[in-house]
């Protein structure tokens, strides 16, 4: 019963909305509307998991002194710093809680989106070695694409904006959309075996 | 010891840190000044040319060096009742450039609801308790004690949800007791609908007409910090006349014997009642020729048709040979009766006659729209219009690309789209909007690019065979682009005069309202009529005791037979045989005072109300006679609603082509061939454009049904090998003989992400492989829902492996929402732990490289998996093995090697092939220009 009654659930709901999509009805609209503000209610009480086992894990390192503890008390204060903040003054702006996401968050997070310029030219130097025909070709096909989008490619020739919006509408949309096509199917499939009970492993587990 | 020094390193670096910023925050708030200075040079005026409903407020803003982030207004009818009505935010740093900043306290506002505070609050900083001016409170409570009484003091809106309003309030009878002058004693009953505050959506509020209110500002500085309350002023409502109106024209038509005015409207329009329209004759004496009523809450006609007979009514004297003699003017009237004319002087008619209006729209629909929620109609006319978005030459003024768009509609779908340029055809098979020709002309000279079309069949009258649009184009050597139609040529200077107007009225109401404008290239219109979800109701009597909000009792029904614009019923059964004892009551004293009467004119008089009142009492539209029969309140108002809702979403529709200049043209009210002139939209119970994904969905559904039975049976399905799946079991491994742990992360999406459930079916099997080789793994997660999840995932992994011993619940752990922050903390397990093999298989965004690139610096073995097409390139480029897309969701299938799920794998591969073959199938056809089949599949 413990896993029979979740995947009927599974079965009868997957059901519903797969109706949803053929049925443009009002009953279907709003039990769609219905259904998704209950979603939104599931949110705020997960938050107290995740919260929970951030502490948990912390703690527990704090308190069996493990490698690198001292860490751990530095993600707690900050935890409980800015919740209290939070509680005590807002989060409006002008209150402490908006000046320490303004000044610790957002910098902090600008910072690690800026190492990706610095990772894309190590990754470009992999991808671009030509050690074979294959990586020969995707890097012949990057530097026209690179050069057609600015302007020094069109004064070389106009062959080359040409040459990489042919590259970029052919046989890169193909490509994509031979990815998506099996996405899609993949996606329909393991929908289907979850509604099905064929895949549980969601349910934690024995298959 | 080591782990001793890190600490100390750690406090160290703390403190470090916290002493820097303090330190920056000393430094950010050292430099604002104190916020100790009230606000000034407040001033409160009324608003020209409104309903008695609007007031604005006027002050100085403070320095910006005050760092000010927000004014705060409060308002109350006596000084010591201020309650916060809103706010303006402010930049900080840039401040207020202006000299003065304005609020508008007008129109409907918010004022409470369920969801207000509970009791009085005192603002922040204002001492509990205390009264008078200068105390500020926040917004209003629903406590009926507070907000009851304040009612009285402004104009009150309530929205009400129909379910609550129709079917579950509390009826109760108010009596008014009054001794009029003669000592006889009127008693009035008022049957009211009782609703507690829990029940109403919300209240708005509005000013009243000719009182005073007080209001106040204080502003708040980015230390959070209010200042001093500024001087409490106070401003009066006053009724003004309307706003005058922008344009009025008037055009006699002399063969049509008829007028044609059209005016544009004011910019405040909420307090229109109707609209005058004035002939002055040779002597300069003004005469009512026509009225048009406002359409309120919706906008209204701005155009009329006025016949000479109809002026000769309203004018005995009026000669339409005399026409130069005659001056016309226009007036707003407003609900007070308060009259503005539009022009100083009133203007003569430009006589004419109907040649020059234009022709009118043809083949004008109305019809339900289809796959819809029955909240749509579509309202289409006119044959099809092609325009030219963009022409480009190439370098060498060799090849034109001519970017066009088409505006159909449901009658005339277009199919082929023919272009024709200085003798050259090119037919558009497939609408993609770009067309190319090869230049054979001197592209400095003016051309044309003519187009006809060629419609889909549905039984319409084919379009005319000369039917044509055409544009011109020139390239311009100082813009170096090419301008479209130009030089102008008549027929689009022709089409580009006039635009369309849509009109409708519903059955509920006499007076059409303004639905839409088209411009001249438009040629379908999708009005949305919603479903009516509450009701508006005026101020509420209140109740001390029972806490209840007490609302008049109706229900409009419908515009009946014209003599009852709104006729409405009595929400209570009760109420009703009240009403109807109150008339029978009324016609018998009537009939008594008849028979006394003795003046012919007192006895026409009584008779006529006799007659009312019997003709109100009896002739009742049929819905009414019907549900009054039955016993039941709920039964009787569902029936009621019911007529309600058909008769507020049924819509009769005209459409107007005009100028704006007062020479328009009607098409009759649209009639459908069974003589219907209301529509009402109808819903669907099947989308018919999602029939090629019902077949879809049932082959595939077919396919795995097939395949799951076949392995059942035993048979070998042949699975092409995908190294990344296979190589899964080594990576864990290469992490056990390292004797290091795992690193799992399952994507950054959420539960509702399909690509989190494959990766989540893939962690099952990796965490039990993990498990069976004792090697620690690691799943950091960034959705709260996904955490238990992965959680009991993990810890079934280890049970069913005989090792519930080794199960850490702390190894699937939260680490954060924020994207880059999740990142950081990865990367950081990677460096710290030293992960022998990372797993990322799920949803990923710009994280990806960031993360992997980390992975295979620390020399991880790594294998991901994603359906995110963008994300690939930099997993490809980084990861040992990827799998790409699809192969996420089948390597669960590849672990397991179970036949229900190889089943569904081999299904997936047969679906693929099909939908190969339909792509080469339509490729092949739609080349030779047979597009039908393409056709059948929608675009989304």
């Amino acid at each position: 019963m413990k896993r029979q009654i979740p995947m009927m659930i599974v079965l009868i709901l997957g059901l519903l909305f797969v109706a949803h999509v053929f049925i443009p009805s009002k009953l279907s609209a709003d039990y769609l509307d219905w259904f998704m503000k209950w979603t939104k209610v599931i949110g705020p009480f997960a938050i107290v998991l995740g919260v929970f086992s951030l502490v948990l894990v912390h703690y527990n390192k704090i308190k069996r002194k493990a490698p690198n503890w001292g860490y751990s008390i530095v993600t707690l204060a900050a935890l409980v710093i800015t919740t209290a903040v939070g509680f005590i003054w807002g989060i409006q702006e002008g209150t402490p809680y908006m000046w320490i996401f303004k000044n610790f968050n957002v910098p902090l997070g600008a910072t690690m989106f800026s190492l990706l310029a610095f990772y894309i030219a190590s990754a470009a130097y992999k991808a671009f070695r030509a050690r074979s025909i294959e990586a020969t070709v995707l890097l012949v096909a990057a530097i026209i694409v690179m050069l057609g989008r600015v302007s020094i490619g069109q004064a070389i020739t106009h062959w080359i904006p040409d040459i990489t919006e042919w590259i970029l509408n052919v046989p890169n949309l193909a490509a994509k959309r031979g990815i998506a096509l099996g996405v899609g199917l993949g996606m329909t499939a393991t929908s289907l075996k979850i509604m099905l009970g064929i895949e549980r492993s969601y349910l934690g587990g024995k298959d | 010891m080591k782990g001793a020094t890190e600490v100390k390193i750690c406090i160290k670096f703390s403190i470090l840190l916290l002493t820097f910023t303090l330190l920056l925050a000393g430094t950010a708030f050292a430099k604002m000044q104190p916020n100790n200075e009230p606000v000034e040079g407040l001033r409160v005026e009324d608003v020209p040319h409104d309903d008695g409903g609007g007031l604005i407020l006027s002050w100085k803003p403070l320095a910006k060096e005050k760092r000010i982030i927000e004014y705060r207004i409060y308002r109350g009818h006596t000084p010591d009742s201020l309650f916060y009505i809103g706010k303006i935010p402010v930049d900080a740093k840039t401040g207020v450039a202006a000299d003065t900043m304005k609020y508008v306290d007008q129109g409907w506002t918010f004022f409470v609801d369920a969801t207000s505070p509970a009791k009085l609050r005192h603002e922040k900083g204002q001492k509990k308790g205390s009264k008078g001016a200068e105390v500020l409170y926040r917004a209003v409570p629903r406590d009926i004690k507070v907000y009851g009484p304040l009612m009285d003091e402004y104009r009150i809106l309530s929205v009400i949800p129909n379910n609550e309003y129709l079917y579950k309030s509390k009826m109760k009878i108010f009596t008014e007791v009054d001794t009029l002058e003669d000592a006889t004693v009127d008693t009035t009953t008022e049957f009211m609908a009782g609703m507690k505050l829990e029940q109403v959506k919300y209240i708005l509020t509005k000013l009243t007409t000719g009182k005073t209110y007080y209001y106040a500002i204080q502003a708040l500085n980015m230390n959070r910090s209010v200042s001093p309350l500024s001087e409490i002023v106070s401003g009066k409502t006053t009724d003004d006349p309307p706003e005058k109106l922008g344009n009025f024209y008037a055009v006699a038509l002399r063969d049509l014997e008829q007028m044609q005015f059209e005016w544009t409207l004011p910019v405040f329009t909420s307090d229109q009642q109707q609209f005058n329209i004035y002939l002055y004759d040779e002597y300069g004496d003004r005469h009512l020729i026509f009225t048009r009523q406002d359409a309120y809450p919706y906008t209204p006609q701005t155009n009329a048709i006025v016949p000479y007979d109809s002026i000769a009514a309203n004018f005995e004297a009026f000669n339409p040979a005399n026409m130069e003699w005659y001056t016309f003017n226009i007036g707003e009237m407003d609900r007070q009766d308060q009259e503005t004319l539009a022009l100083d002087e009133p203007i003569p008619a430009e006589i004419t006659t109907s040649s020059i209006l234009p022709e009118p729209p043809i083949h004008f629909t109305v019809k339900d729209e289809p796959n819809d929620k029955g909240d749509q109609l579509q309202v289409f006319f006119g044959y099809p219009f092609y325009g030219l978005s963009k022409l480009t030459y190439n370098n060498d003024f060799t090849k034109l690309t001519v970017n066009y768009f088409i505006n159909d509609n449901s009658m005339y779908e277009v199919d082929r789209l023919i272009l024709t340029i200085n003798g050259t055809t090119k037919t558009e098979y497939v609408l993609d909007y770009k067309v190319a020709f090869r230049v054979d002309w001197d592209y400095l000279k003016p051309m044309e690019i003519i187009g006809t079309f060629i419609c889909k069949k549905k039984g319409q009258e084919p379009l005319p065979e000369d039917y044509h649009i055409t544009h011109t184009f020139i390239f311009n050597t100082k813009q170096e682009m090419v301008l479209i139609d130009s030089p102008p040529q008549q027929q689009m200077e022709e089409m580009k005069k006039y635009y369309y107007q849509i009109y409708k009225t519903n059955r509920l109401s006499d007076v059409y309202r303004y639905a839409k404008e088209l411009s001249y290239f438009e040629r379908e219109y999708i009005d949305k009529i919603s479903y009516e979800e509450n009701q508006y109701r005026g101020r509420p009597k209140f109740s001390l005791e029972d806490k209840r909000l007490y609302y008049s009792t109706y229900l409009s029904i419908v515009n009946y037979k014209d003599k009852y614009p709104f006729y409405t019923q009595a929400l209570y059964l009760e109420q009703l045989r009240h009403q109807d004892n109150e008339l029978r009551d009324e016609i018998t004293k009537l009939k008594g005072e008849l028979e006394k009467a003795t003046d012919d004119e007192e006895r026409t008089e009584i008779q006529r109300n006799i007659d009312f009142y019997t003709d109100y009492l009896e002739d009742k539209p049929e819905v009414v006679q019907k549900a009054n029969q039955l016993k039941s309140n709920k039964a009787r108002m569902k029936m009621l609603y019911k007529a309600h809702c058909t008769n507020a979403r049924s819509f009769k529709y005209y459409i107007r082509k005009t100028d704006g200049k007062g020479h328009f043209i009607d098409t009759p009210v649209y009639t459908t061939p069974d003589g219907t002139q209301y529509l009402f939209p109808i819903q669907n119970w099947f989308n018919t454009n999602e029939i090629i994904t019902l077949v879809a969905v049932l082959i595939f559904a077919g396919l795995v049904y097939f395949m799951i039975k076949a392995a059942r049976k035993g048979k070998r399905l042949y699975i092409r090998p995908i190294a990344g799946i296979q190589e899964i079991d080594n990576a864990i491994g290469r992490a056990t003989e390292m004797g290091r742990p795992i690193l799992f992360v399952p994507g950054l999406s959420g539960i509702s992400d399909v690509a989190t459930l494959a990766g989540l079916a893939i962690l099952s099997r990796v965490a039990k492989k993990a498990a069976e080789y004792d090697t620690r793994i690691l799943v950091p997660v960034r959705d709260f829902i996904v955490l238990p999840i992965a959680q009991e995932i993990v810890k079934e992994a280890h049970y069913e492996a005989g090792r519930p011993d080794t199960y850490d619940k702390n190894s699937v752990f939260f680490i954060t929402q924020a994207q880059f922050a999740f990142v950081s903390g990865v990367n950081g397990i990677m460096i710290r732990e030293k992960t022998a093999t990372n797993f990322y298989m799920g949803m990923f965004w710009a994280e990806s490289l960031l993360m992997t690139e980390t992975g295979s610096m620390t020399g991880a073995i790594q294998i991901a998996g994603t359906d995110a097409v963008n994300q690939l390139p930099f997993f490809i480029t980084t990861c040992d093995y990827t799998l790409i897309g699809e192969e996420l969701y089948a390597a669960s299938a590849y672990l397991s090697k179970q036949p229900l799920i190889l089943g569904t794998l081999k299904a997936q591969d047969y679906m693929k092939l099909l939908i190969v073959i339909t792509v080469i199938i339509g490729t092949i056809l739609s080349s030779v220009h047979l597009t039908f089949f393409m056709n059948w599949f929608p675009v989304k």
